[in-house]
């Protein structure tokens, strides 16, 4: 998988993971590689510049508290209704591109 | 040690970042780090092993610092750049913004310039993506309105010039539809004024310009779709359907400076800007970005290069400078701009973006794992400024050509 290609689309990878429900670092990097059946390697240093982006943007907030395996505490994320917004301009926006894309790859594929 | 090889890990990942940021990020890191650490050391793993395999999953320290810094160190730019996505697409759902008054342009009279090929400006002019241009009766009108006075000076053709006396000042704003700049690019003309419909268009960089001649504080609401506060005096550019991005204008506006400055003299590797003036070569025009919601304002100062900070000054400097890159191995000094973020302790630490000559906009760019960050935003080659925008022989500029 071209890294571009994910990079360009994290936060509708993320915002899609954090609509699930509140999620920390960890679990989300393993339910966003068990989702896209390990295409998607995004490792967990990645994703945190990723959501402190959209939290400063106020699209997620955080909460910091002990996982029910204990051990030291992690910092939950959970998507806001700016959040949930944003998804879906970006879902449309993504359909949009991927709508146009497929021409160019059909006609590639068919000639 | 594994168990210093983790802090060690940690150290690096949150470098660059300071007091209770930084304190987050580690516990962030930590406590998830810890986590799949024990997941490990639960299938058996040695704690040096599981160690090991955390670390190797969590990527490179450089990768998360880098975007972490991205996130909290530069918060401005953030919003200038990576967010523009995000918050470009909430744009549509708010409210609608305010009628300006001032009517304007985005097509450009020239072609666009290719994102890597600017091509010369004196042979092949082109317009800069997100320039714009601002039609010079509605500009006047609504700086009437507000108590300027307006004195033009009815010339032939397209040259024009204005003076503007802002409410309480004695000496005017001279607005020329031809300047010293466009004398010496002819071909340039028509990207700094031109003529459509009867109507005489002047470019936003062109007025941003004639308000520097003049010792005033000039706050600007944001880079997009601006609202300018000139001593009081409001004017708002852009509407929902036609951004109006001004970030071209300024970075035009204090490349200008600096390139028709005669006292500015670079030196190879001196690591310094010199000049002999007092104060450096620039007025000391003050431009402030107070970007909405934000507390912490950021302040355009071409000079000088040594900023005596106090305890409350601006968070960001947005600094011309003097870098000396290699071109076919030899030292040729350029000039370009660094974004300058004042420390705690009020040193000014460098946070220049722009790679390998080209103009580059998405900061983002420059965190990825080949280029560690480093370079201009946009290189001149002093020793030809015939070739000002000239990008077919890009200066190259690896990060260890540059000290500071």
């Amino acid at each position: 998988m071209d890294s571009n290609l994910l990079k360009g689309n994290l936060e509708l990878i993320l915002l899609g993971i954090l609509e699930e429900g509140e999620m920390y670092g960890l679990e989300i990097s393993k339910a966003t590689n068990a989702r896209t059946d390990g295409l998607f390697a995004v490792s967990v240093g990645s994703l945190y510049p990723a959501l402190h982006k959209l939290e400063a943007a106020g699209f997620v907030s955080s909460v910091e508290r002990t996982p029910p395996r204990g051990g030291a505490k992690v910092r939950y994320y959970q998507m806001t209704k700016e959040g949930g917004k944003l998804l879906e301009a970006k879902r449309k926006q993504y359909l949009t591109f991927d709508s146009a894309m497929k021409k160019f790859v059909e006609k590639e594929a068919g000639s | 040690m594994k168990g210093d090889a983790l802090e060690r890990y940690i150290r690096q990942a949150t470098r660059g970042l300071y007091g209770e940021k930084r304190a987050r990020v580690v516990r962030e890191l930590r406590g998830n780090l810890e986590g799949r650490i024990n997941e490990f050391l639960a299938f058996g793993d040695s704690r040096e092993r599981a160690v090991e395999r955390a670390l190797l999953e969590f990527g490179a320290a450089g990768v998360v610092s880098r975007g972490m810094r991205e996130v909290h160190v530069m918060p401005i730019l953030n919003k200038w750049t990576v967010a523009a996505g995000m918050l470009g697409i909430m744009a549509f759902l708010s409210l609608s913004a305010t009628a300006s008054g001032v009517k304007f342009t985005l097509d450009a009279p020239v072609p666009v310039c290719e994102h890597t090929s600017v091509g010369t400006l004196k042979a092949n002019p082109c317009a800069i993506r997100g320039t714009s241009w601002l039609e010079l009766d509605s500009l006047l009108e609504v700086l009437k309105s507000q108590g300027v006075r307006v004195e033009r000076e009815a010339k032939t053709g397209l040259a024009t010039q204005v003076q503007l006396f802002f409410p309480g000042q004695t000496n005017p704003v001279v607005v020329k539809t031809l300047n010293e700049e466009s004398a010496q690019y002819p071909a340039s003309f028509e990207l700094t004024r031109f003529q459509r419909s009867d109507k005489l268009y002047i470019s936003t960089s062109q007025f941003l310009q004639a308000l520097e001649t003049f010792p005033l504080t000039l706050t600007v609401s944001s880079l997009k779709n601006p609202k300018l506060n000139i001593a009081g005096v409001k004017l708002e550019l852009g509407d929902r359907a036609n951004l109006v991005n001004i970030q071209v204008a300024l970075e035009r506006w204090v490349i200008g400076r600096a390139l028709f400055s005669p006292a500015y003299s670079p030196k190879a590797n001196s690591g310094t800007l010199e000049s002999p003036q007092a104060g450096g070569p620039f007025s000391p025009f003050r431009v402030f970005f107070p970007v909405s919601g934000d507390v912490r304002d950021t302040q355009v100062q071409p000079r000088p290069i040594t900023l005596k900070l106090s305890k409350n000054s601006e968070h960001f400097y947005l600094l011309m400078t003097k870098i000396a890159t290699l071109e076919k191995g030899k030292i040729v000094p350029t000039l370009g701009l660094e974004l300058l973020e004042r420390q705690p302790n009020n040193t000014l630490i460098s946070r220049s973006y722009l790679l390998n000559g080209k103009f580059v906009r998405d900061i983002n760019a420059l965190y990825n794992d080949d280029d560690q960050g480093t370079g201009l935003l946009w290189a001149i080659n002093l020793e030809k400024p015939d070739n000002l925008l000239d990008t077919k022989n890009p200066i190259v500029l690896r990060s260890s050509d540059i000290s500071y």
